[in-house]
């Protein structure tokens, strides 16, 4: 003993240390999350695969990721294993796919199921790769780039939509850095064409972005510079292939938030501001402007936080933070103002730790 | 048979400390390194017992390359700070195999030492008596010993002189480096001479005194102060 | 592997009341801290409601409560000043085996057996000082943790479950795993100092310091390479990126060891 003795009792003295700190974790709370349905099915095709993503900022780091079926994914991460996560990295995706979705020029959409991957190498062709996801066969063409496109500089071809077998694809002029085309692949036969957005301006457009696409009905908003002042004026449109109308009469709209609606007869402008929580529809053929609104009892977190809103494929999803550890989940058709689904996520625990990180609409 | 072959050590482009140094300390005798300050001596000591590395050369103890048949007494103290004589025993009993404590303890009394004294506290007599004992307390048939009579007072040189003419040494092939030739003449069997890196010259002493006439005094003289 | 053990408790014995103090000192600092910040608190409190004739409520209302976190964020200097002397004591655990009045060198380097316990005695000695002190800190801060419960009035006090600051939850992030990360980190700098020491002293003066700076030019220039080369390339998937990283560095931390071994084999120079 008298030979090992300070061996031991520093041994002794790290065992017991990291076993006290060891006790303490296994002894932390973990939140316990549970589904109340309140209205609506959650097993509609519209709400089943959404999914929210709490996050628990306490001592122990824990991803929690909630189906509105009331099944709870936890995760949680070490040094090692936050070595391996690239959340934009498709880990599930054939190891070329990863790699060609790696490189710079290279942009993605994920649809359905199904990820897209178009870039342009150099001016001269155009790259598509797709995957889908549990399937390891990856679809891999290669195009001549159209003779509009290689007018560009650098350009920078962004897949956008897939409808039936067209992929629409935006491609934006990474030089010049104005203006975007839009353009159609046929899946099926590879041929690409244009379509073109006619603008109306009287400044210098810096920017055109698609808002929605509906068949041949094209939503898309434009962005200028008015004379030589930092102001910019953006404008929305609407065209059939055939005529292009300028949607008058909204007060503003934020382009990410805006769509057309699922049958391409309207435009939803969403607009979220904490508690204040309203839409416009806009009736492309009638050019109506309806407005709606809905009471939204929000209690924002420590951090300011506890609000997500998305409009996508023509519903609202929002999901908002209430008091004592309720997250309350809505799911709205926004042009009939019906709550297709509300359901409220609880956490038994009420702790004040967890926060609402958005939600996985997939 | 304690054999050295072709030591060499040089450091950088500075005149080499050993060239091709060969000798050899036989059994149950007593071999004494000579040579001015800064020759070597304690380099070839500490060379043969790998505490520092040489370019070239090889050590061999009966036939083959293992220093565990080798004892060596340094000329400074080598045990932690803190540590009384009893604690250094301890420690050498822990950690040497052939360590004798018998030995050890009778060595021990002759020299009048305590196992409560502070190793550092000792005066510098009793130090190298204390070495001493740590040395010739292993069970080794080769003990290599690094000035042991530097600065230490008359009478404790007698008494350390004494080990080397005692039952202790029986078997023993004792190689040692020293200034301090006049009082163990008498003891040493061997001398070997070295001057610039080199030996330049070796001898018995006994055939030294028979054949030439000459005491290894006499001997030192004739080689440095050429 | 008894002479290891044995070597390692020697290790110890030296230094033992180096370390004892060294914990004591940083143990009370960091509960004074504690104390000092509750004191601090309440005093603040009390002088703001005489200056601004409010009551206690309305007085925390401005002044805000104080949390264990907040009371415990200074430990983090604390900590680093802990850090920078074990890494002291990676350095002085070879050099005082060769100044001083005695030359504990010649006895290590004298010892029957192989020279490898005595890199691995020194590395584990440091390796129990480095795992005791995450776990003594991670005792110092349920002790304190508890003083502060028990000395601030239930008013004042902002959360009653334990919080960190960020600073402290980057080492104690509860995760075993981390733990032995930071560990494996540790060690390997401390594997990395060894065998500059060993560089030193196994060469004279501008030759061993001219071994050292190679060394730790090759380190920079290993890394930094290594980044370089991955990012021109830019074939490599961000897993197959870090498994080549955790790679290079296991193989690394070999290579520093390895090369310390040789060093003390045949190198070393008393």
């Amino acid at each position: 003993m008298r030979k090992f003795k300070f061996v031991v009792i520093l041994a002794v003295i790290s065992v017991l240390t990291l076993g006290i700190y060891t006790v303490f974790i296994q002894l932390i709370e973990e939140s316990d999350f549970t589904v109340e349905t309140i209205k609506g099915d959650p097993k509609q095709p519209e709400v089943r695969s959404v999914q929210a993503e709490l996050y628990d900022q306490g001592l122990k780091k824990m991803d929690y990721t909630v189906g509105l079926d009331g099944r709870v994914q936890k995760k949680t991460e070490n040094l090692i294993s936050g070595l391996f996560e690239n959340p934009y990295e498709e880990k599930r995706a054939p190891d070329d796919f990863r790699r060609f979705i790696r490189s710079d020029y290279v942009t993605m959409l994920k649809q359905d199921g199904i990820s897209y991957a178009t870039g342009a190498p150099d001016n001269n062709k155009w790259e598509l790769q797709y995957w889908e996801e549990g399937k390891q066969r990856v679809v891999k063409k290669i195009f001549p780039a159209p003779a509009e496109a290689r007018k560009l500089g650098k350009a920078e071809v962004n897949p956008y939509k897939r409808i039936g077998n067209l992929l629409y694809v935006t491609v934006y002029d990474l030089q010049t850095e104005v203006g975007t085309e839009l353009y159609k692949i046929d899946l099926e036969s590879g041929a690409i064409k244009q379509i073109k957005l006619p603008v109306t301006s009287k400044g210098k457009v810096t920017e055109v972005s698609l808002v929605g696409i509906d068949g041949e009905t094209i939503a898309y908003s434009t962005t200028e510079s008015i004379d030589e002042s930092d102001a910019t004026n953006d404008k929305l449109f609407v065209s059939n292939g055939k005529t292009t109308q300028r949607v008058k009469g909204l007060k503003s709209f934020n382009t990410n938030q805006t769509e057309l609606s699922a049958d391409g007869s309207k435009l939803i402008v969403l607009e979220r501001e904490m508690k204040d929580f309203n839409w416009t529809v806009y009736d492309i053929k009638t050019k109506q402007i309806k407005k709606h609104s809905m009471d939204m009892p929000l209690v924002t977190d420590d951090f300011g936080l506890g609000e997500f809103t998305e409009l996508k494929d023509g519903l609202i999803y929002t999901a908002n933070r209430l008091d004592d550890g309720i997250y309350n989940v809505r799911v709205i058709d926004p042009i009939t103002d019906r709550i297709l689904y509300e359901g409220n996520i609880k956490d038994k625990l009420k702790r004040e730790e967890s926060s609402l990180n958005g939600l996985i609409l997939k | 048979m304690l054999e050295v072959h072709g030591l060499k050590k040089r450091y950088g482009r500075k005149k080499p400390i050993l060239e091709g140094v060969s000798f050899s300390v036989r059994p149950d005798s007593i071999t004494c390194l000579i040579g001015l300050n800064g020759e070597g001596k304690s380099t070839i000591l500490k060379a043969i017992m790998g505490l520092v590395p040489v370019d070239a050369g090889t050590v061999l103890v009966d036939g083959e390359v293992s220093r565990e048949k080798i004892a060596f007494v340094p000329d400074l103290q080598t045990m932690p700070g803190y540590m009384t004589i009893g604690d250094a025993l301890l420690y050498m009993s822990d950690y040497y195999p052939d360590w004798n404590p018998k030995v050890a303890e009778e060595l021990m009394g002759l020299f009048k030492l305590l196992t409560t004294d502070k190793i550092l506290e000792l005066s510098k007599g009793n130090q190298a008596k204390f070495s001493l004992v740590l040395g010739f307390a292993l069970d080794r048939p080769y003990l290599l010993l690094d000035e042991p009579f530097a600065g230490i007072d008359l009478f404790t040189k007698e008494q350390i002189a004494w080990i080397f003419s005692s039952h202790y040494m029986e078997g023993r092939g004792i190689l040692m480096t020293t200034h301090e030739i006049v009082e163990i003449e008498h003891l040493i069997d061997r001398v070997v001479f070295l001057q610039d890196g080199r030996i330049i010259d070796e001898h018995d002493t006994e055939e030294m005194r028979e054949v030439y006439g000459k005491s290894v005094q006499d001997r030192m003289r004739e080689v440095y102060q050429r | 592997m008894k002479q290891y053990l044995m070597l390692t408790n020697e290790e110890l014995k030296r230094s033992w009341k180096i370390i004892i103090s060294v914990i004591l000192a940083m143990a009370s600092i960091e509960i004074l801290i504690i104390v000092g910040r509750v004191i601090y608190h309440e005093r603040q409190v009390q002088e703001y409601m005489s200056y601004a004739k409010l009551s206690e409520t309305d007085a925390i209302d401005t002044i805000g409560k104080l949390s264990y976190e907040q009371a415990s964020s200074y430990f983090i200097y604390i900590i680093l000043i802990g850090v920078a002397l074990v890494l002291l004591y990676a350095v002085q655990i070879w050099y005082r085996d060769w100044l001083g009045e005695s030359k504990y060198i010649y006895r290590l380097l004298l010892l029957p057996g192989s020279r490898a316990k005595i890199f691995f005695a020194k590395w584990t000695a440091l390796a129990l000082v480095i795992v005791s002190f995450i776990g003594l800190q991670w005792a110092v801060i349920q002790l304190s943790y508890v003083i502060f419960n028990w000395m601030i009035k239930d008013d004042y006090r902002a959360k009653s479950s334990l919080g960190l600051s960020r600073s402290l939850k980057q080492l104690y992030t509860m995760n075993l795993v981390d733990v032995l990360v930071i560990v494996m980190l540790a060690l390997f700098i401390v594997s990395f100092l060894f065998m500059l020491v060993l560089l030193e002293r196994s060469y004279r003066k501008t030759k061993g310091l001219l071994f050292v700076v190679l060394e730790v030019i090759a380190i920079v220039v290993i890394m930094m390479g290594g980044v370089y080369i991955i990012e021109t390339l830019d074939i490599f998937l961000s897993q197959e990126i870090s498994a080549i990283m955790i790679a290079l560095f296991v193989l690394y931390f070999i290579y520093t060891i390895w090369k310390s071994l040789r060093l003390l084999k045949w190198k070393i120079s008393v």
